[in-house]
């Protein structure tokens, strides 16, 4: 195999596969915060199994890590894999269904099963080699593999961080550094093992003959999380003391993060009974005056709508994280995909449209509570925050963030509201005045979910009905009215737009970027808050000869997607879907860019 | 603020209800506890629309949900006196998993089962407690199963206060509601509510001859007005004699079961809550 490159790397993506159980999760994380503290961007996506352990050697059992390198910002987790580590080739084989791999894509096999499957590993060898890649096989060193074997199967993971490491020649005491923080429980004993298999693969790597050494420019204050870890932490600097859920993939590790550190805040995590419990239990405090919230995914926000009609209706505030997977049904529960956009707008029974929040990245995802506890208490009302599987699982390293620790929502900071797109609101229409909490006042809050007059008696009266209804209404013109028109990204006197919106931001502006370098003129609009819209995009979309939207959820030329359904009832413009993805992977910039080359020609 | 600015209840004449909420209204006042650290949550039926007619903090919430409301509520704001009311479909149908976890997280409130062993604001549907026979809008034939038994279903999840009491004994509800809020943890109160619209002769209340009252040094004191009951004394830390009057809960009236040393789930959260971490120290754990 020749040297691809000795100047250095401004960008490639490598993946490291195994069987579940074999610690593939593990090594992708000490790949990435090595390569972090090692200078480099670091874009992430696991590849996780939906079961806990399948039987090894089966295509549910593949784990792994796909990991993109850059040395400048990155959002996505780009177009296609260089190269592929794999514990055998059913791995191999496996992943390369998801035919995310780069032509020339280069493959290191362990050998270690070779033996026992020859004939397979032939076969998909010869797949490898037909479709223009390269596979070399490798054989564990005696000696590592001895020390494995000691281990009951255990530090293989170690022995192919060192390989991949020496490969982009990684600083190997970042990597060592990188090992002692992830495996910070191991005994000394156990560690001092791991570190050896460590070096074991680090010394083989040279006689694999790839060298891809990593350009590197490290950030000011550089923090590496996913996008769970930064709406945990976020959601503690926006002064949420209480969290309730159940536990539901991929919104646990929300849970999981809190139950360690929101009572060493004074707040409590509270794992109710079920789903519907969770969101009434988050509606209970915040009626005592605790702001509070609750996470989610898919099946459980279908329970939650009930909770979220009647809190519309009793003017309640509240906040709730979907974490989107993809549906419909139980879906794929570790897959990405954008398709809960519908029901987080129109969700419930009675007329009742919610503001949603969405985020394309771990910043947004620290700042977005903040924002969403702003507009559910100035206007009483829950809020909706739509994150999805793939940036709450996607590890980036970023600046680390500004500390807010919000106490009054009117203090919010005004650049916070600007990354969502909005200005602080105008005006807080309420049906009820009198918004007290229990023991603070003796004007005594009755709430209820019949329809009540302002005093907040129950009413039939049809003009109180019709009244309150224009209340909650005004609630979304008070957010529309507040919001700016999201910023063009590429050429502003371009006559197609693209629009997409949470996640898919990433591949949006990179595929824009790379079609304005081919010379196609072509803009790009990103939403943060995707409900209500500007009141301004009406005029805007009708200036566009095409607008497209670019979405992880179904849509083909006749249906619309989602979003693109959102945006023709919002402004009355002929939105169509040039990308309507629901294959439960992440958009990527190719993907984009061939659609727009393809609707060119077609 | 005086009672004459609620809401005048909207029940039917002759509705058990009506006993169940002077009963409350009566026990807000005893407790010297003032209206606004009082909530009153409830579900949805007759029973639900309790809060409204109460001078006090309140939430009608959704159908079986009034637990996990409340249970937000008390976790968060300890110092509040809780009240929950629900209906034999409320707690036992659409929100009986709510139930049994109320029991077993044992959180410190005063629930009120009103069992009318029937849907009423929905007009006389068959209920989990619906006697076998009893003709209702979707059984007209009468309905199919026998009923399930409420205080054996509670003694099976271990609570902490289990009492049996009936809207038309005044005096005996009084005081076991005084003994409900009295109690540190989930106060089961089981009351059988008249129906008179759709069930008048569900329970022969009239009669105050057969009613046993269950008697204990620590138990609920017999309804004074009944000179001609029988007594009966009973232990109420005595589980197997507790699942044992299940079975007699149509007659046997009074603390069925108790146990202090419960855990509270609110109590151990509460504790667990008292850190005081600076919150830019948040992203501390994420540096590189």
């Amino acid at each position: 195999m020749s040297n691809i490159s000795t100047s250095g790397l401004h960008s490639h993506r490598f993946e490291i596969l195994m069987d579940a159980g074999c610690g593939a999760q593990k090594a992708g994380d000490i790949l990435i915060r090595a390569l972090a503290w090692h200078g480099c961007r670091v874009y992430s996506e696991p590849v996780i199994p939906a079961e806990i352990s399948p039987p090894v050697r089966t295509p549910p059992a593949l784990s792994g890590a796909v990991i993109r390198i850059a040395s400048a910002p990155i959002q996505s987790i780009g177009n296609a894999t260089e190269v592929i580590l794999a514990q055998h080739e059913m791995n191999l084989e496996t992943r390369m269904l998801d035919g995310e791999y780069a032509a020339d894509v280069i493959v290191l096999l362990d050998a270690h099963d070779s033996k026992r499957h020859g004939d397979a590993y032939d076969r998909v060898i010869r797949q490898v080699d037909a479709a223009g890649g390269s596979v070399q096989l490798f054989t564990v060193v005696p000696e590592a593999e001895a020390l494995i074997r000691s281990l009951k199967g255990a530090g293989r993971n170690l022995y192919y961080v060192g390989i991949l490491s020496g490969v982009y020649g990684i600083d190997e005491d970042h990597v060592v550094q990188a090992i002692r923080r992830v495996f910070s429980r191991l005994s000394a004993e156990k560690l001092a093992l791991n570190l050896e298999l460590f070096h074991y693969g680090r010394s083989h790597a040279p006689a694999l003959g790839c060298v891809l050494p990593v350009c590197a420019e490290r950030l000011e204050s550089p923090i590496l999380l996913d996008g769970n870890q930064a709406i945990s932490a976020g959601a503690i600097d926006a002064g949420f003391r209480f969290l309730s859920g159940y536990p539901i993939t991929p919104a646990s590790s929300i849970l999981h993060a809190l139950a360690h550190d929101l009572p060493r805040c004074g707040g409590m995590v509270h794992q109710a009974e079920d789903e519907i419990a969770a969101v009434g239990a988050m509606l209970g405090a915040y009626f005592g005056g605790t702001p509070s919230f609750t996470v989610t995914s898919g099946p459980g926000f279908s329970l939650k709508q009930e909770f979220l009609g009647y809190a519309q209706m009793a003017e309640l505030p509240g906040v709730v994280v979907d974490v989107q997977r993809a549906g419909p049904s139980t879906g794929m529960p570790t897959k990405t995909e954008q398709s809960d956009l519908e029901i987080a707008v129109h969700g419930r029974h009675g007329q009742n449209a919610a503001i949603v929040l969405s985020v394309a990245n771990v910043s947004d995802c620290f700042y977005a509570p903040h924002v969403a506890r702003y507009l559910a208490e100035t206007l009483r009302t829950p809020i909706t925050i739509l994150s999805d599987f793939h940036v709450a699982n996607s590890f980036g390293v970023v600046n680390e963030m500004r500390s807010c620790q919000l106490d009054d929502v009117a203090d919010i900071a005004t650049d916070v509201l600007e990354r969502f797109d909005l200005q602080p609101l105008a005006v807080a229409p309420l049906i009820h005045p009198n918004q007290a909490a229990p023991g603070h006042s003796p004007d005594m809050r009755r709430i209820t979910g019949l329809n009540t007059d302002s005093e907040g008696s129950i009413s039939y009266r049809a003009e109180t009905a019709q009244q309150a209804h224009a209340t909650r209404v005004a609630k979304l013109d008070a957010v529309r009215d507040a919001l700016a028109v999201p910023t063009i990204h590429g050429d502003t006197a371009a006559g197609v737009l693209l629009c997409g919106w949470g996640s898919s931001r990433g591949a949006l502006y990179e595929a824009v970027d790379e079609l304005a370098a081919a010379g196609v003129r072509i803009a790009g609009m990103h939403f943060h808050t995707v409900f209500p819209l500007p009141q301004a995009l009406t005029s805007v979309l009708h200036g566009y000869d095409q607008v497209f939207t670019v979405e992880q959820a179904y849509g083909d030329a006749r249906h619309p997607g989602p979003f693109a359904a959102l945006l023709r009832q919002e402004t009355a413009c002929d939105v169509r879907t040039l990308v309507g993805q629901a294959t439960g992977r992440p958009l990527t910039p190719g993907t984009i860019v061939d659609a727009v080359k393809e609707g060119a020609h077609g | 603020m005086a009672d004459s600015t609620m809401e005048a209840p909207r029940w039917c004449k002759g509705c058990g209800d009506f006993g169940i909420l002077s009963a409350l209204k009566n026990d807000m006042a005893a407790s010297g506890i003032a209206p606004e650290q009082t909530v009153h949550v409830s579900g949805i039926g007759c029973s639900g629309r309790v809060p409204n007619y109460i001078n006090s903090y309140g939430a009608h919430t959704l159908h079986g949900r009034a637990i996990p409301f409340a249970t937000g509520l008390i976790l968060t704001r300890p110092e509040l006196q809780v009240y929950i009311e629900s209906g034999d479909g409320d707690a036992l149908s659409i929100g009986g998993n709510h139930l049994l976890h109320g029991i077993n997280k044992n959180v410190n409130c005063v629930f009120v089962l009103f069992n009318n062993e029937l849907y009423a604001l929905t007009k006389s549907q068959t209920s989990p407690t619906t006697r076998q026979g009893h003709p209702t809008n979707t059984q007209p034939d009468g309905t199919w199963l026998p009923p399930i038994n409420p205080l054996r279903i509670v003694l099976g999840f271990s609570p902490s206060f289990v009492a049996n009491t009936a809207d038309w004994m005044s005096d005996h509800l009084a005081h076991t509601l005084a003994a409900a809020r009295e109690h540190q943890g989930f106060s089961f109160v089981h009351v059988f509510q008249r129906c008179p619209h759709y069930d008048p002769n569900a329970f022969n209340h009239r009669d105050r001859s057969w009613p046993v009252f269950l008697t204990d040094e620590a138990g609920i004191p017999p309804d004074k007005r009944y000179k001609d009951a029988a007594n009966e004394a009973h232990d109420p830390t005595d589980y197997h004699a507790a699942m044992r009057l299940a079975d007699s809960a149509h007659t046997h009236f009074g603390l069925i079961y108790k146990d202090a040393d419960k855990p509270r789930y609110d109590s151990i959260l509460q504790a667990a809550a008292s850190g005081s971490a600076p919150e830019s120290e948040l992203l501390a754990h994420f540096r590189l």
